[in-house]
């Protein structure tokens, strides 16, 4: 794109008639029952906070009932084990069914918007992963209500949730409802990765991109590779629950710790995953609060990424007294005092920009000064707690409870409260009510600080954590009514917000922009987002364009209406925005709710052990993705069409450039950071209990080994000169290819098999050791990328034979491809790993 | 590609490469942070705690050596750079570059220094 390019927007011709009306028909939401097949950001967006709220709601009922419980000493509201219920439930669904959705939701509602895309790359997708975490969610918390939930922690750690000593279905529930949420997380952040990356309105370099999207990237980044970790995890402890694989029983080479690294893996990383997305709402909300540009933008990006990175070196400080060694506890401690830079930068900019403007003080700012309060103090007794001395003395206190709540709810909900307040207007028919809104602010400040700041000392005094009641001796009764009362206060604000949310909030066309924000999500939006996609100059570009939003609302930029008769949205580069091809998008329909309904299932079905109605559930669910998959990727009318301004795109792109080939490499990202936490596992085992790894003569079982690798090699031949043979297809040779597919399918199938065969033929059981289990556990992570490699694959052969699939239209195979050459990849390094390794060590 | 402006397309865009570059420095951090972490478990349960403070002064000269070099090359080629006319940081990949790269030296130090203070294997 060239400077006269751009000069030649915006378009001061007048708009052909019918254009706006066939734009609206093209993107407009289904109606009545229909609207359940929704796919739009702006509805499923609303959707997915919705329904986090509902688990937020859901989760301080429990809380408020454990506050009930502990407000006097020798308390039997509820029982021990009811109370545990309670515990584990609270932090698991604010975890997992609200921080984390909560912040994936509001990237799903504002990217688009911000990023002046149509909406985001896969809608299909969001709408997967939102009614996949409703149903699975929603089942998982009436757990609680059958006396089966879990009662392990929200961490869960083994030995406690080993089926010795938690024999019920709570724990199953936990291990694969939590595995199959986190599946839901990965899809919705490979959405967001692909989103913000490509989908930016021309000229938006990735110097000019908002904050908010920002952080939206390294929280989808950091979600792919630290929930491998918990995914594994769950697949270990319920592998070892349901069929006795040893990984966590030390008398068979297995370590309880070994959960707790892979746990903490993942669970340090998500406090970051958190608190980022609501950093960066609050980077987007004080520039409007105080009509002043945010302070050092380029600085606080620095700040983010670095804060993202470092956050995955700091899990062991949540194991500061398991016992290892005091240098390993001084790398966990030195890197968890070098991620307190990085946030305080971003703290210092944030302070920088009201001193630099002028401060309204509308309730948006309200919780965003409040945010700056609690989360300052959460973070200086973060930095206290990452010195070891000081964390012996106060870990598994309620000290530690008082400083993960300054972090949680001052870093995350706080800002997303500030969020609600400021965006409301940006998708609503009506704004907020700000009398309400700063009633609710000042009973959800006071409540807190007078629940959560005496907790300090309550832990100081020597109160422990996860006990159901104390001795009135102890002297605690006093500092828990407090907290108590302070609990109680908070939930009056809350409920506040929610009242005026539900009087208030309609979806419609947008109040609008009542703040004088700059950013793109305040241009008049509908369905299909802004009108027209402008071309981005500023970092504010409706702070330096006054006449922007009139310009865009006109049709007076790019894509003012539907150039293909489809849904559509403008791809462009990662780093320079600069236009590559108009993508076409899918339809509103039921393919992602049932599929979603069928996955959700599938796992629920199997904590009850019901295999059979498991294997169909999940049948329902593969049929439903493949219907979903097959009205993709229709024709194109065009070839290329003229999106304004003179610039001509086309409306196909496959290969390296495409956003499908985006996603799958960004899924396999994912596929390697589970293969590489395996890794870790066999490793870590191996340095644990070397003395049940197999000498080199022992290694019988690696008899099929060479037979194994080479018939992968094969495989991956054959798919190379498959995807060679569709790019030169020649009429009269059509059958190569289909039998290339088929041949390399089987190859690859018949190895994976085979390798498992020559375990179990050399008498290598799973049960018997930690080796045996982790070497099973390889073939079953390969056959975690084969099954869908051959099911995509089977796939494309349909469209194949149905002449949807050629030279040119070839996206279906590529996904087959890829997947295909990783599990041939993962294949070979398994061979090398459990076969090879124990020849080198021994 | 299967349609399009030949001409759009060449020299005129970039690749998810020019972004992925810019995360060497922590990619490096990551990268030394393991390493210590793993070679010092793996030799304290070998009983080879001599060796564990050399390994770790080794890898953090290393990986610091590194993120020097992206640093000083960040800032020169920095240097040389025409402004851009809409008024973005001279060259903001370049910029992220080096000065992710410096937060990341900085973390290797405080990492590194540990074995300096601390008995490398009780």
């Amino acid at each position: 794109m060239t400077n006269t390019d751009l000069l030649k927007l915006p378009n001061s011709a007048p708009r052909p008639a019918g254009e706006l009306e066939a734009l609206e028909r093209i993107w407009s939401t289904p109606t009545g029952f229909r609207r359940l097949t929704a796919i739009n950001n702006n509805i499923i967006g609303v959707y997915y906070i919705a329904t986090a709220l509902a688990f937020f709601v859901f989760a301080g009922v429990l809380a408020a009932i454990m506050r009930a419980q502990l407000a006097v000493p020798d308390n039997t509201l509820v029982s021990p084990d009811v109370y545990n219920q309670l515990m584990t439930m609270h932090g698991t669904v604010m975890m997992f069914l609200f921080a984390v959705p909560a912040v994936e939701a509001a990237g799903v509602l504002l990217l688009p918007q911000m990023l002046g895309a149509r909406d985001l790359p896969f809608p299909r997708l969001s709408a997967y992963a939102f009614w996949a975490y409703a149903i699975g969610g929603t089942i998982f918390c009436s757990s609680l209500l059958f006396g089966l939930s879990p009662a392990g922690g929200w961490f869960m750690y083994p030995p406690l949730t080993s089926s010795s000593f938690s024999s019920g279905i709570g724990a199953d529930f936990w291990l694969l409802g939590i595995g199959f949420i986190e599946i839901s997380a990965i899809a919705g952040a490979i959405e967001i990765i692909v989103g913000v990356l490509r989908t930016r309105a021309p000229g938006m370099t990735i110097g000019k991109m908002p904050v908010f999207a920002w952080t939206m990237l390294i929280f989808a980044g950091m979600v792919i590779f630290a929930f491998p970790a918990i995914i594994l995890a769950t697949l270990l402890l319920e592998l070892e629950r349901a069929f006795g694989w040893p990984f966590f029983i030390s008398d068979r080479g297995g370590d309880p710790l070994l959960w707790q690294h892979l746990f903490w893996f993942f669970g340090h990383p998500e406090v970051y995953v958190i608190f980022l997305p609501a950093a960066g709402m609050v980077s987007m909300i004080l520039p409007s609060m105080t009509q002043s540009p945010l302070v050092a933008y380029n600085i606080i990006v620095v700040a983010l990424i670095a804060t993202g990175f470092f956050s995955f070196g700091l899990w062991v400080h949540h194991m500061f007294t398991t016992g290892l060694p005091n240098l390993s506890l001084g790398f966990f401690s030195a890197a968890s005092m070098a991620v307190s830079l990085p946030s305080g930068v971003q703290v210092f900019a944030w302070i920088a920009t009201i001193a630099n403007g002028k401060l309204r003080f509308h309730t948006p700012a309200l919780f965003v000064l409040g945010f700056l309060f609690i989360f300052t103090l959460g973070g200086l007794t973060g930095v206290m707690v990452a010195m070891v001395p000081f964390d012996w003395q106060a870990h598994d206190t309620y000290f530690v409870v008082a400083h993960l709540h300054y972090v949680l709810i001052g870093g995350m909900v706080f800002p997303l409260f500030a969020a609600i307040y400021y965006w409301t207007p940006a998708f609503s028919r009506k704004a907020l009510d700000e009398r309400l809104g700063k009633i609710a602010f000042w009973l959800m400040f006071i409540g807190f600080n007078l629940a959560f700041f005496i907790m300090h000392l309550t832990g100081l005094w020597g109160m422990p954590r996860r006990v159901y009641t104390y001795k009135s001796e102890m002297g605690w009764g006093l500092p828990n009514l407090v907290s108590t009362i302070g609990a109680y206060i908070f939930a009056a604000g809350v409920a506040i917000v929610l009242f005026d949310l539900i009087r208030k909030f309609r979806i419609g066309y947008p109040r609008g922009n009542v703040w004088s924000a700059g950013t793109l999500e305040w241009l008049p939006n509908g369905n299909y987002s802004a009108r027209s996609v402008p071309i981005i100059r500023h970092h504010n570009p409706l702070w330096s364009d006054p006449a922007l939003s009139r310009h865009v609302e006109e049709g007076r930029y790019y894509l003012p209406g539907t150039a293909t008769g489809y849904r559509e949205t403008i791809v462009t580069s990662p780093v320079e925005a600069v236009p590559q091809y108009v993508m076409i998008m899918p339809q509103p329909s039921w393919a992602p709710m049932i599929a979603a309904a069928g996955t959700a299932a599938f796992f629920i079905l199997l904590t009850f052990k019901l295999v059979g109605l498991a294997l169909f559930a999940g049948a329902i669910a593969v049929i439903a993705m493949i219907r979903w998959g097959w009205d993709l990727e229709p024709k194109p009318p065009f070839a290329e069409v003229d999106i304004g301004g003179g610039l001509r795109l086309p409306t196909y792109m496959s290969g390296p450039r495409s956003h499908s080939w985006w996603a799958v490499s960004i899924l396999l990202l994912a596929a390697a950071a589970l293969y590489l936490s395996y890794v870790f596992s066999y490793l870590y085992l191996w340095t644990v209990a070397p003395g049940v790894w197999p000498s080199a003569a022992d290694v019988s079982y690696g008899s099929f080994a060479a037979l194994c690798a080479a018939l992968f090699i094969v495989a991956s031949v054959g798919m190379l000169l498959a995807s060679h043979t569709l790019r030169i297809a020649h009429r009269s040779r059509q059958w190569i290819f289909p039998v290339l597919v088929i041949g390399s399918l089987a190859a690859l199938s018949v190895g994976l098999v085979l390798e498992v065969y020559g375990h179990w033929s050399a008498g290598l059981r799973p049960t018997i050791n930690s080796f045996a289990a982790l070497t099973y556990t390889a073939s079953l992570l390969q056959g975690m990328l084969v099954a869908p490699a051959l099911v995509i694959g089977v796939y494309s052969l349909a469209r194949y034979a149905r002449g949807d699939l050629d030279s040119n239209r070839r996206a279906a195979f590529d996904v087959t491809h890829l997947l295909f050459q990783a599990a041939v990849v993962e294949g070979l390094f398994n061979q090398l790993l459990v076969y090879g390794f124990p020849h080198v060590v021994r | 590609m299967w349609f399009g402006n030949e001409a759009m397309m060449k020299g005129e865009t970039d690749t998810i490469f020019d972004f992925v570059s810019v995360l060497a420095g922590p990619l490096i951090w990551f990268a030394h942070f393991f390493l210590v972490y793993g070679a010092q478990s793996v030799l304290c349960t070998f009983d080879r705690a001599a060796a564990v403070p050399w390994m770790i002064f080794v890898a953090t000269v290393l990986a610091l050596g590194s993120v020097a070099w992206l640093v000083i090359d960040g800032v020169r080629r920095s240097d040389r750079l025409i402004p851009r006319p809409d008024g973005e940081h001279q060259d903001f990949m370049a910029y992220l570059k080096y000065a992710i790269a410096f937060a990341s030296g900085i973390s290797i130090v405080w990492v590194g220094a540990t074995a300096a203070v601390l008995p490398s294997c009780n």
